[in-house]
């Protein structure tokens, strides 16, 4: 990639503040242990609103996979992964989480038997930092991997530590009248979460040894109702030409809304994410210093090459403007939410939408709908290898957007693993892709 | 065996009782021989192919017991009689998963490895080819619980990765054929009087 092309990616500046705001939250995970805080291993649904109010510590897998992947340091977890059996068609989220535990427990144990490779070892410092937990809780929507993940942690950890699985159900939407947070099976599913959720409080009290403090989880759920308001309208302003932030910002600072604690901190983070998206509307800024094109990303992210990507679409003067991952996830409904009524339900129902846990039908729905809304030329699918339930539904969409007449390309890669990646591929499909659009612009 | 159970899943079950009857009268002890005992294990929502199944009796074993889906897994928990038919096949499913444990269930009463290791050691099964469906994530996640077990107990094993479509037969015998050969040396001929059926 030439200085040029870099040159073109006007990335959001407040994303620099909140990437302290991330390593400072991993670096409190990692000393839970000496301040005497009980762990708390999850994956899925963003459930760290109650375990703020538990008192508890929380690490989610995924949110640890994904950073070593953006950090390239996975190399470690995914070696250590390998060696005790795991097989490369695994879901790399989980293979790499998995591998960190067996680190992590190796450390705890006092193991010093490093990779033996060079560089290796200061990498797996970090990988095998994860506090071992005192208890495991998933609720994972939409991906029987997350259901089963925490259940082999489980196992890997001697099967002496406890574990709470909360059963998400998936939205087949098949009877007329059910769909997108309508109809009977929406009803049913939100109260059948929210109760075990209700379960799920006093097993952690159990855990704990104190009280659950129902006020401070009310407070913490206004303040990710507040945080989730503010991210939402500032993605929306992004439906301007140009594009003041593009989905790589919200990548950026998609794990301060789903796993940093509950606070004003967070409320103010997202704040000044606004005023900034706001003062570049005003200036006519756009994310793309020279943006000709719009597309709208589906797939899991492609961590390895966060860099690499958003790079390469700028080169192209292609503005990325939304994606099924960031704007389909993530308390995307916090009108749901109610502090003061029946809170746990607002926080059962933003957990069961998960972009995964729809039907193709629902699926394809929000994803046209949102590149209606943001008017973009073509989707960008990114195949993820290792991430099926994400992945299943992508050439049903790709259809209906071709019959909307949306350029469609789909290139391979994966969530963490990255050999999956082969950016040459992605290279000559793009200029294809923006040849084509190129073409039709030219006839209208 | 393969064709056994795959029948009894599509046929009338009395006309299938029947043929099976037949079947069993027929059966005759014969002296056990030199060729190594395996068992199959994985394999949890289809059939192997049964070129995959010839390939690793012409490398010179012959398969004595297994958990595959359309093997003992299917037969060995039965549907309790009286009550609610519906009820009854419900709870077929559930006591299957303790009987014989699937790694899709996420149920603790009892584990995988440890029926693993109990029936090899019933059955005298001198090694253990686990079948793995490419893409097969419950499988591929637990894996490793029965690749540590086995070890532990020192009992020979191998991983094949299975496609749906497809089979590198070379590939299979030459991976099988090592596998015997650990087991060879690892292991005296057995010649005793016992039988098989």
């Amino acid at each position: 990639m030439t200085a040029a092309a870099t040159d073109k990616l006007n990335r959001l500046a407040i994303n620099k503040a909140g990437g302290k705001m991330v390593a400072d939250y991993w670096e409190d995970v990692f000393l839970a242990r000496e301040r005497g805080q009980k762990v708390v291993w999850y994956n899925g649904s963003a459930l760290n609103p109650i375990f703020q109010a538990a008192g508890m510590a929380w690490c989610h897998g995924e949110a640890f996979s994904a950073r070593l992947a953006a950090q390239h340091l996975e190399g470690p977890a995914q070696l250590a992964g390998s060696e005790y059996g795991y097989v490369g068609e695994l879901c790399s989220y989980a293979r790499t989480h998995l591998g960190a535990a067996v680190l992590s427990q190796k450390r705890s144990a006092g193991s010093a038997n490093g990779p033996g490779m060079v560089g290796l070892p200061e990498q797996e410092e970090l990988a095998s930092r994860l506090p071992t937990p005192d208890v495991f809780v998933n609720a994972y929507a939409g991906c029987s991997t997350g259901q089963q993940w925490d259940d082999i942690s489980f196992r890997v950890f001697g099967k002496d530590v406890p574990i709470f699985n909360v059963s998400m159900p998936f939205f087949w939407s098949n009877h007329p009248g059910e769909g997108y947070m309508v109809g009977e099976e929406w009803e049913r599913s939100s109260h059948y979460v929210a109760d075990q959720l209700r379960e799920l409080v006093p097993f952690l009290e159990s855990i704990t040894g104190k009280p659950f403090d129902w006020d401070a989880y009310r407070q913490n759920m206004a303040y990710i109702k507040k945080a989730s308001e503010l991210r939402q309208e500032a993605m929306k302003l992004c439906r301007h030409l140009p594009a003041p932030a593009t989905f790589w910002d919200w990548i950026g600072n998609v794990a301060h809304i789903n796993f940093l604690p509950a606070n004003q901190d967070l409320v103010d983070f997202y704040t000044a994410v606004l005023a900034e998206v706001k003062q570049r509307v005003a200036d006519g800024v756009g994310s793309v210093t020279s943006e000709r094109y719009r597309v709208y990303f589906d797939g899991f992210m492609n961590w390895n090459h966060l860099g690499l990507l958003s790079r390469k679409f700028a080169a192209h003067d292609v503005a990325v403007v939304a994606g099924r991952y960031t704007h389909h996830a993530f308390w995307q409904e916090p009108q749901l939410i109610d502090p003061e009524g029946d809170v746990l339900l607002g926080q059962a129902q933003n957990n069961l939408l998960c972009p995964m846990n729809h039907s193709t039908k629902t699926i394809e729905e929000l994803v046209l709908r949102d590149c209606d809304f943001y008017n973009v030329d073509g989707i960008v699918f990114h195949s993820t290898r290792t991430c099926r339930a994400f992945t299943n539904p992508q050439r049903i969409v790709a259809k209906g957007a071709q019959e909307k007449g949306l350029a469609t390309l789909f290139f391979e890669g994966d969530i963490a693993d990255a050999s999956f990646y082969k950016d040459e591929v992605l290279e000559s499909r793009l200029e294809a892709m923006l040849e084509g659009i190129d073409v039709r612009r030219a006839r209208v | 065996m393969q064709a056994l159970v795959k029948s009894s899943m599509v046929m009338d079950k009395e006309e299938h009782s029947a043929l099976l009857r037949q079947v069993v009268d027929g059966l005759a002890e014969v002296p056990r021989d030199d060729r190594v005992r395996l068992h199959l294990s994985g394999h949890l929502c289809h059939a192997p192919r049964p070129e995959l199944l010839a390939a690793i009796e012409e490398c010179g074993a012959i398969v004595v017991d297994d958990d595959l889906f359309t093997g003992t897994r299917y037969i060995t928990t039965d549907v309790p009689e009286g009550g609610d038919p519906v009820e009854a096949l419900a709870q077929r499913y559930l006591d299957r998963d303790a009987t014989l444990p699937c790694p899709t269930r996420v149920k603790h009463e009892s584990d995988w490895e440890d029926e693993l290791v109990r029936v090899v050691e019933a059955s005298g099964a001198q090694g253990v080819i686990v079948l793995m469906v490419r893409f097969c994530e419950p499988h591929m996640l637990y894996y490793p619980e029965l690749r540590k077990r086995l070890n532990e107990q020192g009992i020979p094993h191998l991983l094949l990765e299975t496609e749906h479509e497809g089979l590198p037969v070379e590939t299979v015998q030459t991976r099988v054929e090592a596998l015997l050969e650990r087991i060879h040396r690892s292991t005296p001929p057995h010649r005793t009087l016992e039988v098989t059926r």
